[in-house]
């Protein structure tokens, strides 16, 4: 069975605690949903106000939204998306969000006016682009004119050279006529003109009808020549163009010969057949912009879009995502389902890493069971769940520093406990010899420890204790008998002496002589017990010395010849520790063994051998077989495991050999032969160096 | 003239075992059971030797308490414990107190009665040939005078018949068991002696082998005590011990 130590359970154990970031986790997931949940329900309640609010204040907000919905016109607004950053004015159209709202490109279908004959070198196309930020409205117009016509500085006349044309309705619906004459590369003058496109015209703008000189038109620009042709970049202050209904026209004016009497063609941003209009321009209402400018610190973006999909309206947080900024709410589904009247669309849009990147919720302006345009609310789901995954990062933090404290304190506790009970175990084995003598009772290890290892520790101690009294009570056994056994057998014994003096004819008497030999068996008894009872105590005060061990039992066993077999294959000399008087009484008793089991006839062989470090004494004899080849059940004291027949036989022969085999260091076995004709004692001592 | 001998014995049939047999061999004994009785009939008539039991009652050491009564007033009166405490400590106490034997029960009467005659042969040719106060033999340090028992071995001189060993000249404190093992081993030379004989030398009944060696490496013990190196006495295992002369 693997083995499997406390701290190891305790640190399997103490990964169930790594169970709770998991569940964090869960939580996590939970108040992610809830929380979402929770901003989509305000989302959509200030979608659903700005809308209400817009219904009620707006009077005319359905002729605004729904004006002109299904005419031709509509078709050529012109869109103008809403940036931050600004555009620098170089000709330079690479910052320009050119990938959010592609250019719109005018050629063919939009020549309004052309020359009877055509040149080669003719103007085929313009590409349009328009942005807006708080303040601007930014045009970028790219023209394909190959052949371009400059303005002569000594010419008066504006239109006799590549010109643009620029028609929009100011704030005060006054119709305004802008050229803009290419002049040469570097910033660009722009003028007020008048209906025939030819000379700058002063003007009269505002309320305080100032006249306005014709070059102060407030209208900035930067004219480039390109591969194809020239690029030029306008900007126009939105308030010059904010109306209810903001309407720009470009149209780009083509001369290529100087020499002819007009322009050689002329393409505009509406098709022919619009004459005396005006696309309708895209920019934001300054009253729905007013509405929605409350919430800009609020959401990350709101919208207001009418069903055609111009952005009546637009704001965002400052610190909203710069990627996502120019982004058009208008085509995704939200928007699609609230123009279909849905009152709840919500999405869910994924970010780049395929997470819950921001939540949009689209309302719609509803009029009489009439969507006129919807109201886009758009919030980063980062925003949302920021705060709340500060906080849960925060207890996360204090969890998992709690769960590391504890697996630390518990990986602490699990080391102290072990070595608490290793020291226990330690010292418990070491209570106990490896003859099973007690040598010590008093555990120290944990027996001040109020737990129930200190209780474990206390109950050792005391088992100990009332073991070491049985056996002690034991030990005394033999001595307390002899004490109480000799008084009555001396008793006994004079008093058959006195008998026999008395009467010395009952010296011969056959019961008179059993009972004189019972008293002696007694006796003997009672001193053979007393002085195995009394040898262990008298072998540990002993000193060995050094002794020839092969001189020893050449002379020992010599003295059994010819009784017994003995073969001594080396007489060199055999130093070792030891105490001739205590060996002679260990084959004493081996040998006494041997005698009494060996049956009449039988034959004890005595093989003495040894090593560099064995010496080795084989005794066997004929006779019946050993029980049991262990030593430990062999030696154990009073206890005899076979029948000696008539002989007194106490078991205490090879206990007292295997003491003082033990004091000596050296190793007593008993084993039968293999054929089962008799046993074999083995005694091997250690030689000394 | 017969030797009176005092026993002081609490079993009243063991007491009664004793001196029959002891006046059965012509001594008169004299008997008490307990500490006061004796201490009073001893001081009130001498005897020549004591028989005394360790327990006497209820009093543990009552024989000891007599012995040391009797003998701390200076009388050079033979003692003999007859006990059922065969501890070692116990003989060893005994024998400090100025016993001049310690035997465990049971005994031979006909044992007893022989050690009695030899310890009061003892005692009498010490007193006789003894200008010196004392000649217990485990007090004094001075070797007593010259007499004709008296054998000399180098060093070791023996007088058997005051049980009196010397050993470069300084008296050994040997006990009568010990004396008669030490004498008896003496005696037999190089050819040693068996366990049997020695067993028998001790005038007991029932001796192990082992409890000849427990007496033999006292007597080294002693000797060396006294005097330098005692390397005479050897074993011959399985046999018994040899004497090697000095």
């Amino acid at each position: 069975m693997p083995r499997f130590g406390i701290k190891t359970q305790v640190t399997l154990l103490s990964l169930g605690l790594l169970a709770l970031p998991l569940v964090g986790l869960n939580y996590w997931g939970d108040i992610q949903k809830t929380a979402l949940t929770a901003q989509a329900r305000i989302q959509e309640v200030e979608a659903r106000a700005i809308a209400t609010s817009l219904l009620a204040t707006q009077n005319n907000i359905r002729e605004l939204l729904a004006a002109d919905q299904d005419s031709e016109l509509y078709k050529h607004s012109l869109s103008a998306p809403h940036i931050n950053d600004t555009i620098v004015l170089d000709g330079d159209l690479r910052d320009w969000p050119l990938d959010i709202n592609p250019p719109a490109q005018f050629g063919a279908n939009n020549i309004t006016w052309e020359a009877p004959k055509g040149a080669s070198q003719a103007l085929k196309t313009f590409e349009l682009s328009l942005a807006q930020s708080a303040k601007y409205l930014y045009l970028a117009i790219a023209i394909d004119d190959p052949y371009i016509i400059f303005k002569k500085t000594t010419q008066l006349r504006l239109d006799y050279n590549d010109h643009i044309q620029l028609t929009y309705l100011d704030a005060s619906q006054q119709l305004r006529r802008i050229i803009i004459p290419s002049v040469q590369e570097g910033s660009l003058s722009t003028y007020y003109t008048d209906h025939t496109w030819q000379y700058g015209q002063d003007q009269i703008v505002g309320r305080e009808e100032q006249i306005t000189p014709s070059h102060k038109t407030n209208i900035q620009g930067y004219w480039k020549k390109t591969e194809m042709g020239y690029a030029v970049e306008l900007r126009i202050p939105t308030a010059q163009l904010d109306t209810l209904q903001p309407q720009l026209h470009v149209a780009v004016v083509d001369f290529d010969n100087l020499e002819g009497f007009g322009p050689q063609k002329i393409i505009s941003t509406l098709p022919s057949g619009f004459d005396n209009k005006l696309n309708p321009l895209g920019i934001h209402a300054r009253e729905f912009q007013r509405v929605i400018d409350q919430l800009k610190h609020t959401y990350a973006r709101l919208w207001i879009y009418d069903r055609r999909g111009r952005e009546w309206a637009f704001t965002e947080r400052e610190s909203s995502p710069a990627a996502d900024r120019a982004e058009s709410a208008f085509n995704s589904r939200c928007v699609q389902d609230a123009l279909q009247g849905k009152v709840e669309p919500l999405q869910h849009l994924k970010g780049k890493d395929g997470t819950l990147g921001r939540l949009v919720v689209c309302y719609p302006i509803m009029d009489e069971g009439e969507t006129l345009g919807v109201v886009v609310v758009d919030e980063a789901a980062s925003h949302i769940l920021d705060q709340e995954e500060t906080r849960v990062r925060d207890i996360a933090a204090k969890m998992g520093g709690i769960i590391a404290f504890m697996l630390l304190v518990l990986f602490a506790y699990a080391v102290t406990l072990v070595r608490r009970i290793s020291k226990l175990s330690e010292q418990s084995r070491t209570c106990i010899d490896s003859h099973g003598r007690i040598e010590n009772t008093r555990i120290q290890a944990s027996k001040n420890f109020p737990d129930e290892l200190g209780d474990l520790s206390r109950s050792m101690t005391n088992l100990l204790e009332r073991q070491q009294s049985y056996v002690d009570f034991l030990e005394r056994i033999p001595q307390t008998l002899r004490h109480e056994i000799s008084n009555p057998l001396n008793k006994l014994r004079t008093s058959l002496e006195n008998l026999i003096d008395e009467a010395p004819e009952l010296s011969k008497n056959k019961y008179i002589k059993k009972i004189d030999s019972g008293i002696d068996q007694i006796s003997r008894i009672t001193l053979e017990l007393t002085e195995a009872a009394s040898l262990e105590s008298a072998l540990q005060n002993e000193h060995l010395i050094d002794l020839d061990l092969s001189e020893f039992v050449n002379g020992y066993f010599g003295n059994y010849l010819p009784e017994i077999h003995f073969e001594q294959t080396d007489q060199s000399s055999a130093f070792m520790q030891g105490d001739a008087s205590r060996l002679e009484q260990l084959f004493d008793k081996l040998m006494e063994n041997a005698f009494s089991f060996c049956p009449a006839g039988g034959e004890i062989k005595v093989h003495v051998s040894k090593n560099n470090k064995l010496f080795n004494v084989l005794i066997e004899n004929d006779g019946p077989m050993l029980p049991s080849e262990s030593m430990a059940e062999l030696s154990a004291p009073m206890i005899s495991t076979r029948s000696s027949g008539s002989s007194i036989h106490l078991g205490l022969g090879l206990h007292i050999a295997k003491l003082i085999a033990d004091q000596h260091k050296a190793t007593l076995n008993g084993k039968n032969r293999a054929d089962g004709s008799g046993v074999i004692f083995e005694v091997r001592f250690p030689l000394m160096n | 003239m017969s030797y009176r001998l005092v026993i002081v014995e609490d079993d009243l049939d063991q007491q009664q075992n004793y001196a029959d047999a002891l006046e059965r061999r012509g001594f008169e004994t004299q008997c008490f059971s307990n500490v006061h009785d004796a201490i009073a009939g001893i001081k009130a008539s001498k005897p020549d030797l004591v028989l005394l039991d360790v327990v006497l009652g209820d009093d543990p050491d009552g024989g000891f308490t007599i012995c040391r009564r009797l003998l701390d007033q200076g009388d050079d009166l033979p003692i003999i414990f007859l006990t059922d405490r065969s501890d070692e400590i116990d003989q060893v106490f005994g024998l400090r107190l100025g016993a001049w034997d310690y035997q465990t029960k049971p005994i031979s009467l006909s044992l007893l009665a022989e050690r009695i005659t030899s310890l009061l042969r003892i005692h009498k040719a010490r007193t006789q040939s003894s200008a010196s106060p004392s000649s217990r033999e485990n007090t004094t340090e001075n070797a007593p005078s010259q007499t004709t028992t008296q054998t000399l071995d180098g060093p070791l001189s023996i007088d058997e018949q005051k049980s009196f060993v010397a050993w470069h000249g300084k008296t050994v404190a040997l006990t009568l068991t010990e004396f008669r093992i030490l004498y008896a081993i003496r005696e037999s030379g190089a050819g040693g002696i068996g366990y049997q004989e020695l067993s028998e030398s001790t005038m007991q009944r029932h001796v192990t082998n082992g409890t000849i060696t427990s007496h033999i490496k006292n007597i080294r013990k002693k000797m060396n005590a006294v005097a330098g190196e005692f390397n005479h006495i050897h074993n011959k295992p399985g046999f018994g011990y040899r004497w090697e002369a000095p």
